[in-house]
C-alpha cells in the first residue's frame, strides 16, 4: 500500500472553513502535489490526520482535513507512528477519485 | 429633490483598494487590551515553533506565529471560536506577551491574530513560550472530540 505524501502544518494555522494552507517551502519544499491528491499533514508534535488538496497556488496548497482521520499524539511515545488504516485511504481514494470525476464533468458542461 | 441613482457595478479599482487599506489600517492599529486573554492550540514545545516561524518566514519573509484573542472573552469562548483540533493548548494573555516584546495583531480570520518574532533563535522563541501558562485540556473539545 502506498502511503501518501506527508505535508508539515501548523493547525493554529486553520482558515475559516477549517482548511490549512500548507507552504510548499522550507520542510516540504519538493513535495510535488496536485488537487484533489489524498495527502498526510503532520504538526511536529505527533497530531496527524488526512486530507485533501482542495487549490494550489503560487507554492500554496490548501488542505481539506478529513477530521475522522484524526490522531492524535501519543503520550507515552516520543516517536511518532502513524499508518493511515487501508479503510481510511480506501475512503479517501474514493472520494478523491469522485472529485476529479465530478470537476471533469463540471468542466465538460461549462465547455 | 435629486436623488443619487444606486450604484451599478463593481467599486472602481482604486476607491476598493483605499476601503481595503482603510479596514487593514484599522486593523493593525487596534489595540488589545492587556487583560485580553490568548490561546495557543498544542504544546507549543520548541521545535515545533521554531519551524513554524520559519516555514512563515520561508513563505512570507519575516518570523510569525499564529494565536487566538478576543477582547473581553473567557478562554473557553476564545476556543470555541478558533475550532481547533488540538486536544491542549496554553493560554496567555496580550500583556504577557507585550511584556516579552511580542504585539499579537488580529489578521485572518475572527479571533485569530499574528505574532510576529524578530528571528527564530532559541532566546527569542522561549521568550515567546514563557509567555504562556502550562497546557490544559482545550475547552472546545470537552465532551468530545469535534477533530
Amino acid at each position: 500500500m502506498t502511503q501518501p505524501v506527508t505535508l508539515y502544518v501548523d493547525f493554529n494555522d486553520l482558515d475559516e472553513n477549517r482548511n490549512v494552507p500548507v507552504y510548499l517551502v522550507f520542510d516540504n519544499e519538493g513535495v510535488e502535489v496536485e488537487r484533489d491528491d489524498v495527502v498526510r499533514l503532520d504538526d511536529d508534535e505527533g497530531n496527524t490526520c488526512l486530507g485533501y488538496v482542495i487549490s494550489l497556488d503560487d507554492g500554496t496548497a490548501v488542505v481539506q482535513p478529513e477530521w475522522s482521520t484524526w490522531k492524535k499524539r501519543d503520550p507515552l511515545s516520543l516517536t511518532v507512528s502513524f499508518h493511515a488504516s487501508q479503510t481510511d485511504l480506501n475512503k479517501l481514494l474514493l472520494d478523491s477519485i469522485r472529485r476529479t470525476a465530478e470537476a471533469t464533468h463540471s468542466t465538460q458542461t461549462l465547455v | 429633490m435629486r436623488l443619487l441613482a444606486p450604484r451599478r457595478g463593481p467599486r472602481p479599482l482604486v476607491e476598493s483598494l483605499t476601503t481595503w487599506n482603510t479596514v487593514c489600517f484599522v486593523a493593525q492599529q487596534q489595540q488589545l487590551p492587556d487583560e485580553a486573554r490568548v490561546i495557543r492550540g498544542g504544546f507549543s514545545n520548541l521545535g515545533s515553533l521554531r519551524k513554524n516561524a520559519r516555514r512563515h518566514y520561508a513563505r512570507f519573509g519575516y518570523y510569525a506565529l499564529s494565536v487566538f484573542t478576543l477582547p473581553d472573552a473567557s478562554i473557553e469562548e476564545i476556543a470555541a471560536e478558533a475550532d481547533l483540533p488540538n486536544d491542549v493548548i496554553r493560554p496567555s494573555t496580550v500583556g504577557a506577551l507585550r511584556k516579552r516584546g511580542f504585539n499579537p495583531v488580529p489578521k485572518g480570520r475572527p479571533a485569530h491574530a499574528e505574532v510576529r518574532l524578530s528571528d527564530d533563535s532559541v532566546a527569542t522563541i522561549n521568550r515567546f513560550r514563557g509567555a504562556f501558562e502550562p497546557t490544559q485540556p482545550n475547552p472546545a473539545l470537552q465532551g468530545g472530540s469535534n477533530a
